[in-house]
């Protein structure tokens, strides 16, 4: 659970700020904004097994 | 017409294919899989995602993509907050959010602001999404009257949600079609977006540097940040999403794999929503520069000839899949928390009626959907500005974040109470009525000032009215604290999250054996944690947290069968308190006990003979194991008590069933054959019973009745002296009053008066008899004079002591006459039994504040203190054997407290005794 709040967290922080320093430079936020997006369904995928053996 | 019939057609191809899902288990089974789950969220992605994400990143930039990582922030919550709502929600049958609230509020009021929250700010939502429909079918058949459009699709909906949810009484029931015809209109939506964006790639356009950098404005100025958290609310707060979410997930475990699932693939699925959105963007305003951003879409589409039509069908789908299952999920909430309250009780078809008003109310709602739809066009509205789909999507989104505080109240704050939220919530949806929804429906609004907005006035908003919500649910909590009910519904929703909380758990599987050992002993809990480990295909030093959490859940689901889930949930989360043994059943434990005997454990076994030995210790007969050579080989404590030591040759002389006299008690014995069991011979088992007691019960209760029949005959003859006597003392009383010489008048006057005594004594008498015969107690007022009349009658009869009463006027109690003589007659015989022949007993009675106080004295031998201490024990007499039973001071003090009296001894020996009773006055 503490991991999930950790993870959401960070997800906020990660798109709600520091991602416009490199939206600054035009024609970089997309890919770095699908890319954090993919970073987040990862993290999705390790939240979905944490309570897996 | 062309387009209707298609339309009509496709959505009959999504209701074949519910119906199909509906009927075939296959096919059900395919719409419990975890990725349909996953994809029937999608309904996320309405009108407003497929036509309306490019119109609203042509005019808000960057923000869009903020709406599909809402989303995606709120998947990363599932494991902590969402997989314990889907459990409470399953484990109390919640269908709405609604619901929710008025279950761990405790709160009608609040279901029903609930409802009207959510009517409010989702009713405009559908309307927009009518409107899209709408709109592409004017852009794509030119001459259509867009509100004949509105109005067919509105009809065509309710058809529909009728056929796919609107069929069942109860909202808890599954639509495994719904969600099977919602994964594919998702899937097939997904697909037409994909296919648009082929083409918009093939146009190979690419954007100014001027134009990207308007796009990202939106991400500087923190219109970016605000959408993305109105939507991280949304995701599972709204209608359709906690519909889908929650009230269609597959039942029991695998409805919670699904929602894991859809942690990673629910954000998947937007992803790939979203890719193409900007490459159209960039190809619309290349071909169409002028046109609306929400027709981008379609204006991309029309290059490939066969598209067109199939994006049509993806935005129909998309609409309609949210206008359904919106409509469903609102029709649930308003019929219970609006219509039910109001329903008759003695409707004889109700489910019939609830099917019914169910529909009606979709109807209400479409009829309302429409009428809005047409107030927007009237008004202009979010036209006006563009990007309307967007627009009041936000809104919409802004009204379902005032749910927010009160969701989290019902995971993790038990002290929020049912005022407090509600205050919260009608705070927030006045400012979010007078900030968002006015202006964006065209209607003049409260405009908050512009310093305090910058560029972001609907995020700006919509955090000033969740910042109003929450302090008006924190200050109405402090005001009017949660009442003892509803801290019980918030501990229940507490539960659901603590179970999953690893904190609350053991490091190691042997820690489950010791919490689990508290409860069923050490040697099952072994048992069940081995079994559990064998079960996941764990190693025994597994330490890892993921692992140990999937031990707890599978424990506790096996536990439960054993010993219910309060236990169960128990044992395994508190730590270190010892589990109250009288929770654990007694068969419980025995039965795990010989099933662990029989599997072969020795210290269950010795357990189990433990116990058994300890039964045969205590049982209240004496039993003794003979063997077949005449030996003893077991007896336990209350044969030696009762026979003595078990020697060969009394165990001889014992009869096999009978009575016998032992000193001064009398045995009853019975015996058994025993069969042999194994390696042990069979033999005899004697049991010999004490029935000293038992017959000396047995003849105080035929004393009892022998009085009892006494008494009867008494009152039997008293009611037939009665009549003789009355004569007789009339025609003395008539002589008496005649003329005669002195000597006869005073020997007439001696016949009347002791006539009168006798009198006297007969009317006691019957009234005592009466009041035994009744039986039923008829407390009525007794007037205490007449009472103690009768008694002082009835005890003279027997001895004659001088008995003085002492009463003031007119003192009266509540109760049963009969019963009254019945105490002041056992007290008076005592009283006069312990007197010497010239003493005096006196009976006084008076008035205190709000008592009647009755003393009986007398000045005879006294009782010693442990005479007191056993005064009122049933058969307990310091009078010789067949002077008295035992039994009248019992039954004092049973009468006297039938009557809500008390009473108090006072005595010593040598001294008298003084016994004060005292009775509430009436």
């Amino acid at each position: 659970m503490a991991r999930s709040w950790l993870t959401f967290g960070f997800g906020v922080l990660l798109l709600a700020s520091p991602l416009r320093l490199v939206w600054a430079r035009p024609g970089a936020w997309a890919g770095a904004v699908f890319v954090a997006w993919a970073g987040l369904v990862v993290a999705g995928l390790w939240l979905s097994k944490e309570r897996r053996g | 017409m062309l387009l209707l019939a298609f339309t009509l057609g496709w959505l009959s191809l999504l209701f074949a294919l519910a119906r199909l899902a509906d009927s075939r288990p296959s096919w059900q089974r395919l719409s419990e899989h975890p990725l349909v789950y996953a994809m029937s969220l999608g309904v996320y992605a309405s009108s407003w995602t497929f036509f309306g994400a490019v119109g609203f990143a042509r005019t808000q930039g960057v923000s869009f993509i903020a709406v599909s990582l809402g989303p995606t922030l709120a998947c990363l919550l599932i494991p902590a907050v969402f997989l314990p709502l889907l459990r409470l929600v399953r484990r109390h049958q919640l269908a709405t959010t609604a619901d929710l609230f008025a279950f761990r509020y405790r709160s009608q009021a609040l279901g029903v602001a609930v409802t009207v929250a959510m009517l409010l700010g989702v009713l405009p939502y559908l309307a927009v999404q009518v409107r899209a429909v709408a709109t592409t079918a004017v852009a794509l058949v030119p001459g259509l009257d867009p509100h004949v459009v509105g109005f067919s699709f509105c009809a065509v909906m309710l058809v529909f949600a009728t056929l796919f949810g609107a069929r069942h009484a109860t909202t808890r029931e599954r639509h495994p079609g719904l969600v099977m015809a919602i994964a594919f209109e998702s899937a097939f939506k997904t697909l037409a977006l994909l296919a648009v964006g082929v083409v918009a790639f093939q146009l190979d356009v690419t954007p100014t540097p001027a134009r990207v950098e308007a796009f990202l404005e939106p991400a500087r100025t923190g219109g970016f940040t605000s959408v993305l958290l109105l939507s991280v609310g949304a995701t599972f707060l709204l209608p359709r999403q906690f519909h889908m979410a929650f009230t269609e997930a597959p039942e029991g475990e695998r409805g919670e794999r699904a929602l894991r699932r859809a942690t990673w693939a629910f954000p998947l699925l937007l992803l790939v929503m979203n890719l193409p959105i900007p490459l159209v963007l960039w190809a619309g305003e290349a071909l169409a520069p002028q046109a609306d951003g929400d027709l981008y879409v379609l204006l991309v589409a029309e290059k490939v000839p066969w598209l067109a039509p199939v994006v049509w069908l993806g935005g129909v789908s998309a609409s309609s899949a949210m206008v359904i299952v919106a409509s469903l999920a609102l029709s649930s909430m308003s019929l219970t928390h609006l219509v039910l309250p109001w329903r008759r009780a003695d409707d004889p078809d109700v489910y019939g009626t609830l099917v019914r008003q169910r529909r009606v109310v979709v109807g209400l709602l479409l009829l309302a959907t429409f009428v809005v739809f047409l107030a927007l066009d009237h008004t202009g509205g979010a036209q006006a500005r563009g990007g309307a789909l967007a627009q009041v999507g936000l809104v919409s989104f802004a009204a379902v974040l005032q749910l927010v505080p009160g969701l989290v109240g019902v995971l993790f704050l038990p002290r929020l109470s049912s005022a407090g939220v509600l205050a919260g919530l009608v705070a927030g949806l006045v400012t979010w009525g007078l900030l968002l929804a006015l202006p964006v429906i065209g209607l003049s609004g409260v405009a908050l000032p512009g310093w305090l907005t910058g560029h972001d006035a609907l995020g700006v908003s919509a955090l000033v009215s969740l910042t109003l919500n929450v302090l008006a649910a924190l200050v109405g909590s402090s005001l009017a604290p949660s009442s003892a009910v509803e801290l019980r519904a918030a501990q229940l929703c507490r539960d659901e999250v603590d179970s999953l909380s690893p904190g609350r758990l053991p490091a190691s599987l042997e820690g489950f054996v010791d919490r689990v050992a508290r409860v069923l002993g050490r040697a099952a809990a072994r048992v069940e944690v081995e079994r559990v480990t064998t079960e996941l295909q764990l190693s025994r030093d597994e330490t890892g947290a993921a692992a140990l959490q999937r031990v707890a859940e599978r424990l506790e689901a096996n536990l439960t069968g054993l010993l219910g889930p309060v236990l169960s949930h128990a044992a395994l989360t508190t730590e270190g308190d010892e589990v109250p043994g009288q929770l654990v059943p007694l068969a419980t434990r025995l039965q795990l006990l010989e099933e662990e005997a029989r599997r072969g454990g020795s210290a269950a076994a010795e357990a189990l003979r433990a116990w058994l030995s300890n039964v045969f210790a205590s049982l209240p007969v004496g039993v003794c194991v003979v063997s077949p050579q005449g030996d003893a080989v077991w007896w336990n404590d209350a044969w030696t008590t009762l026979a003595g030591a078990p020697k060969p040759e009394a165990l001889r002389q014992l009869p096999s069933v009978g009575e016998l006299v032992v000193g001064a008690r009398t045995l009853s014995v019975t015996s058994a054959e025993v069969t042999g069991e194994g390696p042990l011979p069979g033999g005899r088992v004697l049991v010999v019973e004490d029935l000293t007691t038992r017959r000396a019960l047995e003849r105080t209760m035929a004393h009892q009745e022998r009085l009892a029949s006494i008494g009867r005959l008494g009152a039997g003859v008293a009611h037939e002296i009665g009549n003789p006597l009355a004569g007789l003392l009339m025609v003395a009383q008539n002589l008496a009053a005649e003329e005669h010489p002195v000597d006869l008048r005073e020997r007439l006057g001696d016949i009347v008066e002791q006539g009168r005594r006798i009198d006297d004594i007969v009317k006691a008498l019957v009234t005592f008899a009466r009041g035994e015969q009744q039986g039923g107690r008829q407390p009525r007022l007794v007037f205490l004079d007449a009472v103690v009349r009768d008694a002082v009658s009835l005890v003279s009869m027997t001895k004659h002591r001088r008995i003085e009463a002492q009463l003031e006027e007119g003192l009266a109690v509540q109760g049963v006459a009969g019963e009254l003589i019945q105490v002041l007659v056992n007290l008076l015989s005592n009283a006069v039994a312990a007197s010497p022949a010239d003493s005096v007993v006196t009976v006084t009675a008076r008035r205190l504040a709000s008592e009647v106080e009755l003393v009986v004295s007398d000045q005879g031998e006294g009782m010693s203190a442990e005479v007191q201490a056993r005064l009122f024990e049933p058969f307990f007499t310091t009078k010789d054997p067949g002077q008295g039973t035992g039994l009248g001071m019992s039954i004092v003090y049973s009468l006297v407290t039938a009557h809500h009296g008390h009473l108090a001894v006072d005595s010593a020996p040598g001294q008298g005794t003084r016994i004060t009773l005292r009775f509430p006055a009436p």
